[in-house]
């Protein structure tokens, strides 16, 4: 974001706050006072991370050393506010527990490059650059898929966990979370960032040299070989391939040669590249056991592989979404017949078309059909903020220099700020920005 | 009254200067005025051949005769202009007459109707009984059937200023503004008095005992400008009712104000005191112990009922859903401000209903529902606070009606030339 745009934003958060201290001045002025004086207990006593500058101690004459240890110990027994922490230490999903529920841990930038080119939200894009670094709070709904995880047993068939919420909720980067777990568990990770883009906003369409009747979306399956290949890249070099597939008459891919070898063939002629997409994911499915890889399976608004697209067959006739065969690919890897792996997917209204997002229950955006083929999974409910939760991003915010205005430090403001957004994360972001 | 006998002193002077009547004459014209000023025509007319008043004497006959061509002199000229004008003043006073003559037939035909004693039939009844019998649907009141007294019908003129010679009897006739600038003339006036009063009380050192006397101005404000106009009965500028509220000003700011009280509060308005409406219904206390009470209120074409229950969570309700309800956050800071004013966030729980209108008509009526309920679990002080900023106050305004002949209420059809 540019500098003119930021200032925009900012001056948009001081105007929204600039009403609220208009209304109660008198209230303002005393809450500021408090915080004064807490932010600079904060700013003493916060063992955790903060880009704050440190606070001199007090400038209290101290006689000798004993008393100084004294009043270094009584100011260490003093306790945190618990709103004030709102940033963790702790950046391995691996490590991580229900002690940093609500905290902000950063994802190294290297990472975010090579997991998150796809996958993660416009806004949440736009924020990541302007604040130079990309925090993921640590929440309840993923602590406990990551549980699951952990304690997993790849022997039995791959589990399905369902992420479902209101809108804005955060289950996609829940979603992110998990990704991040997993990659530093050295999982494989075959991500369908948003496939309700499959349906609806591809960008060219080309019938199937390998089925008759399908579809393939030749850019599409190109870039999901790309996400792929930087997600998973020690993978691909490792898979050999387990029987020969050919191409044409003249290319073909000989049985032993490295998955790699299939991506650049994918990227290369875009005709088979979603013929590449099906034979990397039969690849992984059948070899997972065999070779002990963990797979994670994750899709992003899974609903959509049970609604129409907007692409025309020759007849004219509206198709469905598994008519597409990286659909139709994608569809065999939620089935739960193959073992090594885990399947997180989410639903999500904004998946579905304009007149059938009224509820955000799995059962109501899967549909009959989707609810059978995905039947039985573990619903996670992907809540709103809880009180903890908000005054941490709102801290978070205002470390960043978010939110700048003044009444936003105090605790009128915080309130006004989770009142107005309804504890919803998107909705927090929207007011606290100008979008 | 004070008029009429103004212009009837008046007339008294110009009969007495013109045509020299007999002091029988006099009396009967101070009776009568129309007739009066018939007798003032007569000799108006009569002395119109004659140079002076001693002229008049002569017998017609003899002037009649006379060679003397017919050659008006300046005051003569001035005293034609004057008959025209007393003529018109005749005619509205006439009007006037028969107006009045007429109200009264009126009053006393709508007292016959409606049954009781014409001679104790006020003005009060007059309306009752126009309402009743000609009952109007019309939507401004103005427009409605009246009767009333002329004096409030036709509005108020000036008595003559000048006599028939053409002289003003107000000496600050010239200024324009007599009746203002006598009144300012007067407020000086009266500050002199008082300045030589109060040196006379410090030469006699006795001014401290009038320290404790203080004339109390708190309640009341300076007439506006209207009724100042209304007063004086002459075209006045802000600049003037500056001026005026400076003068007065001045006499209130001197210590030994308090003697002229009486003539001070005249020209004040008392301001109607606020009713510190204590009618807030008392909230009741449900099964849990928890106090609720219930309100509704309007905005557009939006009603909403809310209940607020104290000992709560913040907990939002609008028709079954959150505040996300509302998409827009303008509407969601309608919802904040009554709690945010009472300091209530996060402490009450509230549930809300409401139908019709859109966005903003909604959540204004959920607003003062909100306000209304909340008014009852707060202090007078708060109340106060939230009358003031307009909470308990129902917005009036309206969808205004398209127009024929314009695209909407006041947008227009684009400009074609043909």
């Amino acid at each position: 974001m540019d500098a003119p745009m930021k200032a925009q934003h900012l001056g948009r958060s001081i105007y929204r706050l600039g009403s609220l201290l208009t209304r109660n001045n008198s209230v303002g002025t005393a809450g500021e006072r408090t915080t004064c004086l807490r932010l600079t207990a904060k700013k003493l006593h916060n063992p955790i991370g903060s880009s704050r500058k440190p606070l001199l101690l007090p400038c209290r004459q101290l006689s000798n050393l004993a008393e100084q240890f004294q009043a270094a110990s009584d100011a260490r027994r003093q306790p945190v506010n618990v709103h004030t922490v709102f940033r963790t230490e702790e950046d391995d999903p691996i490590q991580q527990s229900s002690a940093q529920e609500g905290l902000f841990y950063t994802v190294p930038e290297g990472e975010v490059k090579r997991l998150f080119q796809k996958g993660l939200s416009v806004q949440f894009t736009r924020q990541v650059k302007t604040f130079n670094e990309t925090c993921f709070m640590v929440r309840k709904p993923a602590l406990e898929v990551i549980d699951c995880l952990k304690h997993l047993d790849l022997n039995h068939p791959a589990p399905r966990f369902l992420l479902y919420g209101n809108n804005g909720s955060g289950k996609t980067l829940t979603m992110a979370h998990i990704i991040h777990y997993c990659y530093r568990n050295k999982w494989l990770i075959l991500h369908a960032p948003w496939p309700s883009d499959w349906n609806c906003r591809y960008h060219e369409t080309s019938p199937s040299p390998h089925k008759a009747g399908r579809i393939d979306l030749p850019v599409e399956a190109a870039e999901w070989l790309v996400n792929f290949r930087s997600q998973n890249a020690d993978f691909v070099r490792d898979i050999k391939l387990s029987q020969r597939y050919v191409w044409t008459k003249r290319e073909t891919a000989e049985e032993g040669s490295p998955l790699n070898e299939i991506v650049e063939f994918g990227l290369n002629r875009m005709k088979f590249a979603s013929d590449c997409v099906g034979a990397i994911l039969k690849e992984v499915r059948n070899q997972a056991a065999m070779h002990k890889i963990k797979v994670l399976v994750a899709v992003d608004g899974v609903n959509a592989f049970w609604n129409m697209t907007t692409i025309k067959n020759p007849e004219r006739e509206l198709l469905t979404a598994d008519q597409l065969s990286l659909v139709h690919n994608y569809k065999k890897m939620l089935l739960s017949n193959w073992t090594h792996g885990a399947i997180v997917c989410s639903v999500d209204a904004f998946a579905n078309a304009r007149d059938h997002r009224e509820k955000h229950y799995p059962h109501y955006l899967l549909g009959k059909e989707g609810y059978k083929w995905l039947d039985p999974f573990v619903p996670v409910h992907v809540p709103d903020y809880s009180e903890k939760e908000a005054y941490s991003c709102i801290e978070y915010y205002l470390d960043r220099n978010w939110i700048q205005h003044e009444a936003a430090q105090t605790e009128e403001g915080k309130k006004e700020l989770i009142f107005l957004s309804n504890r919803n994360p998107f909705q927090l972001m929207r007011i606290c920005s100008s979008k | 009254m004070a008029t009429s006998t103004m212009r009837r002193l008046c007339l008294l002077k110009v009969s007495r200067k013109l045509a020299r009547c007999s002091t029988a004459v006099q009396e009967r014209c101070a009776l009568h005025t129309s007739c009066m000023v018939s007798k003032a025509e007569d000799s108006s007319s009569s002395s119109v051949s004659g140079t002076s008043i001693t002229s008049s004497a002569v017998p017609d006959n003899l002037i009649k005769g006379s060679m003397q061509p017919k050659t008006f002199t300046k005051a003569q000229k001035i005293s034609r202009a004057m008959q025209a004008y007393m003529e018109r003043a005749q005619s509205y006073d006439k009007m006037i007459k028969k107006e009045i003559d007429e109200y009264d037939i009126g009053k006393r035909h709508l007292a016959n109707i409606m049954g009781q004693d014409p001679d104790l039939f006020e003005q009060e009844d007059v309306d009752r009984a126009i309402e009743y019998l000609l009952p109007s649907g019309i939507f401004a009141k103005k427009a409605r059937p009246v009767l009333k007294h002329p004096y409030e019908v036709f509005p108020k003129r000036k008595a003559a200023q000048f006599a028939l010679d053409g002289r003003p009897f107000h000496s600050m006739f010239y200024t324009g503004k007599p009746n203002f600038y006598s009144l300012l003339l007067n407020v000086s006036m009266k500050i002199e008095e008082l300045k030589k009063q109060e040196d006379k009380l410090i030469r006699k050192g006795l001014l401290h005992e009038e320290a404790e006397k203080k004339l109390l101005l708190l309640g009341s404000e300076w007439i506006t400008l209207p009724s100042l106009k209304d007063l004086t009965l002459e075209p006045l500028s802000e600049h003037d009712h500056k001026h005026f509220t400076v003068l007065l000003g001045r006499l209130t700011e001197h210590p030994l104000a308090f003697k002229e009280e009486e003539f001070i509060m005249k020209h004040r308005r008392k301001l109607m005191l606020q009713s510190f409406a204590e009618d807030v219904p008392k909230p009741m206390v449900d099964d849990q112990g928890r106090a609720y009470i219930t309100a509704s209120g309007k905005r557009k074409t939006s009603i909403a009922d809310v209940t607020v229950w104290t000992k709560g969570t913040g907990k939002i309700t609008i028709n079954g859903q959150s505040i996300q309800y509302f998409s827009y956050i303008t509407h969601r800071e309608q919802i904040l401000s009554p709690l945010q004013l009472t300091g209530r966030l996060g402490e009450v729980d509230v549930e809300a209903t409401v139908e019709g209108g859109g966005g903003t008509g909604q959540s204004g009526a959920i607003r003062l529902a909100l306000a209304k309920a909340l008014a009852s679990f707060v202090d007078t002080d708060t109340r106060e606070r939230m009358r003031i900023a307009g909470l308990l106050t129902r917005d009036v305004r309206r969808k205004e009606r398209k127009k024929p002949g314009q695209k909407k209420a006041r947008k227009q059809f684009t400009w074609k030339k043909r």
